[in-house]
């Protein structure tokens, strides 16, 4: 059971929530207090800073409140260290593309407290212990989503995608609530606990799969897994491209650590009887996302199909449920966050989207060629970056199971098709000779900001343990 | 003495080095006498060493020189063997070879500098291969000089590398060589997997106790090496183009020397073939076979030095025919004279064409007698000599292959005594209508007539002397008991009875009487025939096709270049369409998929829920399909 | 140490390379750093072979079992050498090749790829391995597509993709072989011992996993087109590390991380592959006739050569493997001969047409020699150290006893010999003999720096043809080793 002790479910570590949902509110009336954006923006990196400082105070132990949740709520590392790069990763986003937050439209202020309360949603996801609290978060997350989706109102596009993102999220909200009202009904306590729902009987109440199978099909929706992707390429593409960053980044990868979390902790012991659907949804996951992904000729839609792409890999986690799965997912949400993020801010500075965009981008700008290479280089999972290392753990942990080498093998294969949309962007920027360029000069902060990601990401290339170290020992003993 | 064997090899090895380093500094007599001293002092070692190896039971003694491979349980010394036989041969090659680099160096004398040098560093290297050949003491040694003459066969004969048909001829016999080798090249592996080693002594100390089968595929293989070096059915082809090398090269490498080695491999291992007559009756027919084909081919050719490829050709047939039936003293003997008067002839031919100013065709010489005296004589010498009229030295080497070959069977004797009148008959045709007769040439190419000078002419006499003479070396037992100096000499090595098959001295007279009668009538009819109305116009009939050397080089054409070719042209074609076609296809593919995926992403919410519910239907049919 | 001071040496230099700015002094810089390495390399041949100082071993990643390990036996050592060797060469051969652009990062890529294959060598840690494997591969890629011919961005990210899936192959079944070790370690010794753990049946399906990443860089036939389309269109010096160093990567992950881990698996396969590469040693031959482009047609000759040493792996010999360590080396040496002699008639002439040269002989006599030297090589002449290489090699494959096929193998693949005359002397004759035309009349003969090298290249064939004993020791050892784990049968 959990590491820091058996009071881990009672007294609660809960530094994140309540600090993500006090600064949303602050963040809210900021706007009414002062126009400056710039004030706005630096109490937003301040609110951030504190989150991950919070967070980790939690990991230390110290919180800020006791506070009694009869296990609606479960603490552990694994969830803890989701938070920090989430927030981690929020950090980076508003640093690097805080200023084009501005130019979506004039409610700032908003914008940041909507940001807030999605990461309160994330910080419930990647902790909750009760269907309910998971159902909590993933709406908690999704209604800032649809209007973050929506925000540029004068554009047409933008608005159509927050209606497709809320009739569909609907849809899928619909079936999520079904989901948990079988498991309620098949579990024998009656209770929402997801330690408590999985009995192991001589025979597994199709009631019980049932139930577990529409869970595993709305969070497949939330993580854009095929075939109830549908939305992403659209949505991703229609909203402004700092907040489809932030969806294809932060939100995805939290809500994949409650997706590992539930099934891990709910339905781990009966593995053998589900596992064989995740098998079919990562196979259609890899191959659409990453076959679709090849003809695309907008960069932004074609992340959003790498954005699926990659999700099909981390669903891999899924189907071993060990302690490596959990590693990786880790390090996979990191190396990927920070790969996308900087992708999308050197993109958010671009002329224009498409791959044409970035021709010859390495003569005028080669500082942001060479961090855009090794973020890309990441996301192809080549040896040296972090999305080497994100790759292996989610093979390597398949592996170990001795099961799905089948699904290993399509996987690798699906990599390698990826080579081939990742490094168009490479080509574009290197061996094509365009007037592919950036609106403005990049400042030398950005710059800065990009080699810290390019750096970063190398370092969990080489060094994985870096990140890693400290969580092995706990998870292993979990 | 006999340690310091690998000078010999050695020496023409630094005059190699010499001449090919430093062509562009050396003057030209600085190159003769560097090319020719390093042969000669060869020479005069060899004569040392053979004065030590003649001696009354004089052991055989390997020179190890340093461990050239060794791996697992094979090991190959680079090592040297010397014995009666590979010592004549080193005579052979140092001797002849010294008189030939003396002859080149004013044959070759238009030549400029560097070029000049060029020659002579080819000339050397060969001679040093050429040592390599005959001296190693295993047959990974033997195989290395055997590549390494190929080469240098391969290098004089486009020497002249301005002209691309000089090209193509040693292009086709470095390759013709190489289908050869490889033949030996199995061999070698053969026994490797048999015996273990490659040594001579080792393999044929332990051949008796294998398979009769596995030899004769050994020996057969060899001997395929040695169609290929020594020109025999069906590789001889490359010979009589080789003859695009300057003369004198066609006289050391493409008559007295390298075209031997065939002769020396298989006398060398004769051990296993007495093991294999199957093998040995294959080597006899071959030989008959290929001496008569050239000879009737050398009927009606009208370049000189073509008709004397051709004779050589045949000439090495009898050599096979000689080995074939186990007369090993016979087939050596029949190298070393054909040795001296081949190279005699060739290289009057090379006096003739230099008087002629580079001219070959025999129809543009005649009456040449007059004008050069010493090349008239001394190829009228060589002429008797290889026609086989007593007691020229060709009549005592021939005469004691055909004898021997009567021994195993009449027919090989009435096939090769017909040879030998065809032999007498186109070698004299070949004189009669160059040196008899009246000039038929040019104008000025007669005001340009004359004797060439004595570095030319001293070679010419030299072997004339040695092509009359020699035939004393072999003196049959029929005329004068115990008179086979060269059969005795050579005893330790090829084994008594190494003349192959006995045969009743009475019989053997009269062989000996019917061959002669042949030569003479041959000789003189073609004398009389020829010297007053040469053939001047173009041959028609059975003529056509002999000049036409039987179309043989149009029939490979047709079965194996042209297929082959066509083979590598469908294959470009294939690796390009189909191999490299399926590999980009698959690309394609991918591309298409992704083209037709897209279609799905239409953009309208109704479709994409519908899209959804058909997934969940799946799942759920998928659950129940589990559950049953 | 030595072997960490191989791979650190070029690494760092070559990462130093990028912010030289400047053509001459990148020149310099890599050509000197690539000396220190060779330095180095030669060094190591002096020690003794239980010498500390051949090996490494540093904590690297403890949960994966990986370790920063790597030694240098005579596999490793031979062709490390080799490595070290050829890029000098290559720098002072290309001395006078310019490179558009930021020049400087031409030399720093190269510095980078030589440390990648140094590692690859010299790892002796699976996953090491694997990590070197890619990060030779990355530098080629932007070397070829900056630097290549009007083709090059098509053609290299085809061969990038190519050999991408390969490794990816690898990757999997390395985790694999792996997830199967007792002792969770990807360490050379623990993938050794499983030759006994992994059952027959995993181990004749794993082994497609591995081998079809070394089939295709070698490359085998049928997996060989993006080879000379890559040749033909990389700047010459990167296609000079592409085959005389690069191609080895294959054969030395077979003999080093197939043959001995899934000895099994490699002997149940061994006449299928075997018949591949025979059949693409003929094909390759055939089809090398045909060509017109020098580079095309070096290509398929390589091609042919490597189908032999790949062929002699599998014959399980000790001549065969012997054979084919010595061979690495030499095919890389004298084919870095050709392709400098292609590369100065490109220069030259700006062709590489056969059908538009001629009669170089007469204008580049010390040129025509020393390539035909070269070319002597190629076609194994006796004397020269390909001779050594295809004598072993054949005799290992006839002495086999892993087939029953081995006198059909060694007859067949022995026709490429002939056909290897015939292409190589095709291209002498037509490049060099005749009579020079408009192109080749101006050319001038070699200059001191290319001199430099061709002789130091055949002084090196001619050595070796002759007095091969030290390679052979060299590689005695580690060849029986290796076929101790090979000869195993479950």
């Amino acid at each position: 059971m959990p590491n820091q002790g058996d009071d881990a479910g009672n007294i609660i570590y809960m530094n994140a929530i309540l600090l993500s949902a006090i600064w949303g509110i602050i963040m809210m009336f900021s706007g009414i207090v002062t126009s400056s954006k710039t004030v706005i923006r630096n109490t937003a990196i301040i609110g951030l800073a504190l989150l991950l400082i919070g967070n980790y105070a939690d990991m230390m132990g110290y919180h800020l409140a006791k506070i009694e949740v009869h296990k609606m709520l479960y603490f552990d590392t694994f969830g803890l260290l989701g938070n920090s790069i989430a927030f981690a990763s929020t950090l980076l986003l508003v640093l690097l593309s805080g200023r084009d937050m501005e130019k979506v439209g004039p409610n700032l202020a908003e914008y940041f407290a909507l940001i807030f309360f999605v990461l309160c949603g994330v910080s419930l996801v990647t902790t909750f212990n009760s269907l309910l609290m998971l159902f909590l978060g993933i709406e908690i997350i999704s209604i800032p989503l649809y209007i973050l989706t929506g925000s540029d109102k004068k554009n047409l596009k933008s608005n159509e995608a927050a209606l497709k993102y809320f009739l569909l999220g609907s849809f899928s909200t619909g079936l999520m609530l079904l989901g948990i009202a079988f498991l309620y009904g098949a579990s024998p306590f009656g209770s929402f606990a997801v330690d408590e729902l999985w009995t192991p009987k001589p025979a597994v109440s199709p009631l019980l799969l049932s139930g577990i199978l529409l869970l595993l099909i709305s969070m497949s929706f939330k993580v854009s897994a095929a075939p109830f992707h549908f939305w992403t390429p659209d949505v991703y593409d229609g909203a402004p491209t700092v907040f489809t960053s932030f969806m294809a980044t932060i939100v995805k990868v939290s809500i994949f650590i409650g997706f590992i979390r539930l099934f891990d902790e709910g339905f781990g012991q009966g593995a053998a009887q589900w596992q064989i659907f995740v098998a079919i949804i990562t196979a259609a996951t890899l191959f659409i996302g990453n076959i679709t992904a090849v003809f695309q000729q907008s960069v932004k839609r074609m992340l959003a199909y790498s954005s699926i792409a990659q999700a099909g890999f981390m669903l891999l986690g899924l189907l071993s449920l060990t302690g490596i799965a959990k590693q990786g997912i880790i390090l996979y949400a990191a190396a990927y966050s920070l790969a996308t993020i900087g992708i999308f801010a050197i993109l958010l500075r671009m002329k224009d989207y498409t791959f044409e965009g970035f021709n010859g981008l390495a003569k005028r700008q080669p500082l942001l060629a060479a961090t855009c290479t090794i973020f890309l280089l990441s996301l192809a999972g080549i040896p040296l970056t972090g999305g080497f290392f994100a790759k292996y753990y989610m093979l390597m942990s398949v592996v170990s199971t001795g099961k799905y080498i089948w699904l290993v093998i399509f996987a690798v294969l699906c990599a390698a098709v990826s080579v081939y949309y990742y490094f168009r962007v490479i080509q574009a920027m290197y061996f094509k000779d365009g007037d592919g360029g950036t609106e403005a000069e990049p400042s030398a902060g950005f710059k800065g900001l990009l080699v810290l990601l390019a750096v970063l990401i190398v370092v969990l290339g080489v060094f994985p343990q870096a990140l890693l170290h400290q969580l092995t020992s706990m998870i292993y003993t979990w | 003495m006999t340690q310091l064997v690998w000078l010999i090899p050695v020496l023409p090895l630094v005059g190699f080095l010499l001449t090919g380093l430093f062509r562009n500094y050396l003057s030209k007599t600085l190159t003769s006498v560097i090319g020719c001293g390093t042969i000669l002092v060869a020479f005069v070692l060899s004569v040392l060493i053979f004065g030590e190896v003649r001696q009354e039971g004089a052991q055989p003694v390997t020179v190890t020189l340093f461990d050239f491979i060794s791996v697992g349980k094979l090991s190959i010394p680079f090592a040297f063997l010397v014995d009666q036989l590979s010592v004549l041969f080193l005579l052979i090659i140092t001797g002849v070879g010294f008189l030939i680099h003396l002859y080149s160096t004013s044959y070759m004398h238009e030549e400029d500098g560097p070029q000049f040098a060029r020659y002579f560093a080819y000339l050397n290297l060969f001679v040093f291969s050429m040592l390599l050949l005959v001296l190693g003491s295993n047959f990974v040694i033997l195989f290395i000089g055997w590549e390494g003459v190929g080469l240098c066969s391969y290098l004089l004969i486009g020497y002249w590398f301005k002209n691309l048909d000089f090209g193509n001829a040693a292009k086709k016999a470095f390759i013709m060589n190489r289908i050869g080798d490889l033949g030996f090249l199995i061999a070698i592996f053969l026994m490797i997997n048999k015996f273990g080693s490659v040594d001579f002594s080792e393999v044929f100390s332990k051949a008796p106790g294998t398979t009769v089968g596995y030899l004769t595929a050994i020996t057969m293989l060899l001997f395929v090496g040695a169609t290929g070096k020594s020109a025999q059915i069906p590789l001889y082809t490359w010979l009589p183009d080789a003859m695009a090398g300057p003369t004198p090269v066609s006289a050391l490498i493409h008559a007295a020397t390298m075209v031997t080695a065939g002769i020396y491999m298989i006398a060398r291992s004769h051990v296993l073939y007495d093991l294999t007559p199957a093998t040995q009756t294959v080597v006899a027919v071959i030989g008959l076979a290929t001496a008569l084909l050239a000879a009737s081919i050398a009927l009606k050719q009208n370049d000189i030095k073509k008709v004397l490829a051709y004779s050589t050709v045949s000439q090495l047939g009898y050599m096979f025919l000689g080995l074939g039936v186990g007369a090993y003293t016979g087939a050596v003997f029949h190298v070393m004279t054909h040795a001296f008067f081949k190279a005699l002839l060739f290289l009057g031919a090379g006096s003739v064409i230099h008087a002629m100013g580079g001219e070959q065709d025999m129809r543009k010489m005649g009456g040449l007698g007059k004008k050069l005296k010493i090349t008239n004589i001394t190829f009228l010498l060589g002429c008797i000599a290889i026609a086989g009229i007593p007691p020229f030295s060709g009549f005592f080497s021939k005469d004691e292959i055909l004898s021997a070959a009567y021994g195993k069977s009449p027919v090989y004797y009435a096939v090769g005594v017909f040879t030998a009148l065809l032999t007498a008959f186109y070698m004299f045709r070949l004189y009669a209508s160059t040196f008899l007769g009246t000039f038929r040439g040019t104008h000025d190419q007669e005001h340009h007539l004359h004797e060439s000078p004595p570095a030319m002419t001293i070679p010419l006499i030299v072997l004339a002397i040695l092509a009359v003479f020699a035939g004393f070396l072999g003196i049959p037992e029929v005329v004068a008991p115990n008179a086979h100096i060269l059969g005795h000499y050579l005893a330790p090595v090829l084994g008594e009875g190494a003349s192959g098959p006995e045969v009743a001295h009475g019989t053997e007279w009269g062989l000996m009487g019917v061959s002669v009668v042949l030569a003479f009538i041959g000789s003189i009819w073609a004398w009389v025939r020829f010297s007053r109305k040469p053939e001047l116009g173009e041959p028609t009939g059975f003529g056509k096709v002999l000049a036409n050397k039987w179309y043989v080089d149009e029939f490979y054409n047709a079965i194996i270049v042209r297929p082959l070719d066509m083979l590598a042209q469908f294959l470009v074609f294939f690796d390009k369409n189909v191999i490299d076609g399926i590999v980009n296809g698959v690309g394609r593919l991918v591309q298409y998929g992704s083209r037709q995926l897209r279609l799905i992403q239409s953009g309208q919410v109704g479709g994409y829920v519908l899209l959804m519910v058909v997934g969940i239907i799946v799942l759920f049919l998928v659950e129940l399909f589990i559950k049953k | 140490m030595i072997p960490v001071l191989l791979i650190l040496i070029p690494l760092v230099t070559g990462l130093a390379g990028f912010f030289l700015k400047n053509a001459g002094t990148a020149r310099g810089w890599s050509l000197l750093s690539s000396l220190v390495t060779l330095v180095i390399s030669l060094w190591g041949l002096t020690l003794a072979k239980d010498s500390p100082l051949l090996h490494a071993d540093v904590a690297w990643l403890p949960d994966l079992g990986s370790r920063f390990s790597v030694g240098m036996d005579g596999l490793s050592t031979i062709l490390s050498l080799l490595t070290a060797v050829s890029f000098p060469l290559i720098f002072v051969a290309t001395w006078r090749d310019s490179y558009r652009g930021k020049s400087w990062n031409f030399y720093a890529l190269m510095l980078l790829s030589q440390a990648g294959l140094m590692g690859v060598f010299l790892a002796t840690d699976a996953l090491l391995f694997y990590f070197f494997w890619e990060l030779a591969l990355i530098p080629v890629y932007f070397l070829c597509s900056q630097w290549g011919g009007e083709r090059r961005i098509a053609v290299t990210f085809k061969f990038f993709i190519y050999t991408f899936v390969g490794s990816l192959l690898m990757l999997v079944g390395l985790l694999l072989i792996y997830s199967k070790t007792p002792d969770h370690s990807f360490s050379m010794k623990s993938f050794y011992a499983m030759r006994s753990v992994i059952s027959s049946k995993d181990q004749v399906w794993l082994f497609w996993l591995l081998f079809t990443a070394f089939a295709i860089k070698m490359p085998i036939w049928p997996l060989h087109t993006w080879q000379p389309d890559t040749y033909e269109q990389s700047p010459n010096a990167t296609t000079m590390v592409l085959s005389a160093v690069m191609v080895k990567m294959g054969l030395f992950g077979v003999i080093r991380w197939l043959a001995p881990v899934l000895p099994v698996g490699t002997w149940a396969w061994g006449d299928t592959v075997s018949g591949a590469c025979i059949i693409g040693m003929i094909y390759a031959s055939l089809v090398a006739i045909k060509q017109d482009d020098l580079k095309r047609l070096i290509a398929y000759s390589s091609i042919a050569h490597v189908g032999l040493m790949c062929l002699a792996i599998f014959a399980t010999t000790e001549s065969g493997m012997q054979g084919v360590m010595i061979q690495m080396f030499n095919h890389g040496i004298n084919i870095l001969g050709m392709w400098i002699v292609v590369d100065l008639i490109e220069r030259q002439t700006g062709t590489r047409k056969i059908s538009q040269l001629g009669g170089l002989a007469q204008k580049a006599p010390v040129l025509a020699i020393l390539l035909v030297v070269v070319a002597l090589a190629n076609v194994a002449l006796p004397l020269t150290n390909a001779f050594i290489g295809e004598f072993l090699l054949f005799s290992g494959v006839f002495t086999s006893t892993a087939t029953q096929f081995s006198v059909v193998f060694t007859v067949v693949a022995g026709l490429s010999i002939i056909l290897s005359a015939v292409y190589t002397l095709n291209m002498i004759q037509r490049v060099f003999y005749g009579n020079t035309n408009t192109l080749t009349a101006q050319v001038t003969d070699i200059k001191f720096n290319e001199k430099v090298v061709l002789v130091a290249i055949v002084g090196l064939i001619l050595f070796v043809g002759v007095y091969p004993k030290p390679m052979l020791d060299l590689t005695k050892e580690t060849a029986e080793f290796i076929l101790s784990k090979m000869n195993y049968k479950l």
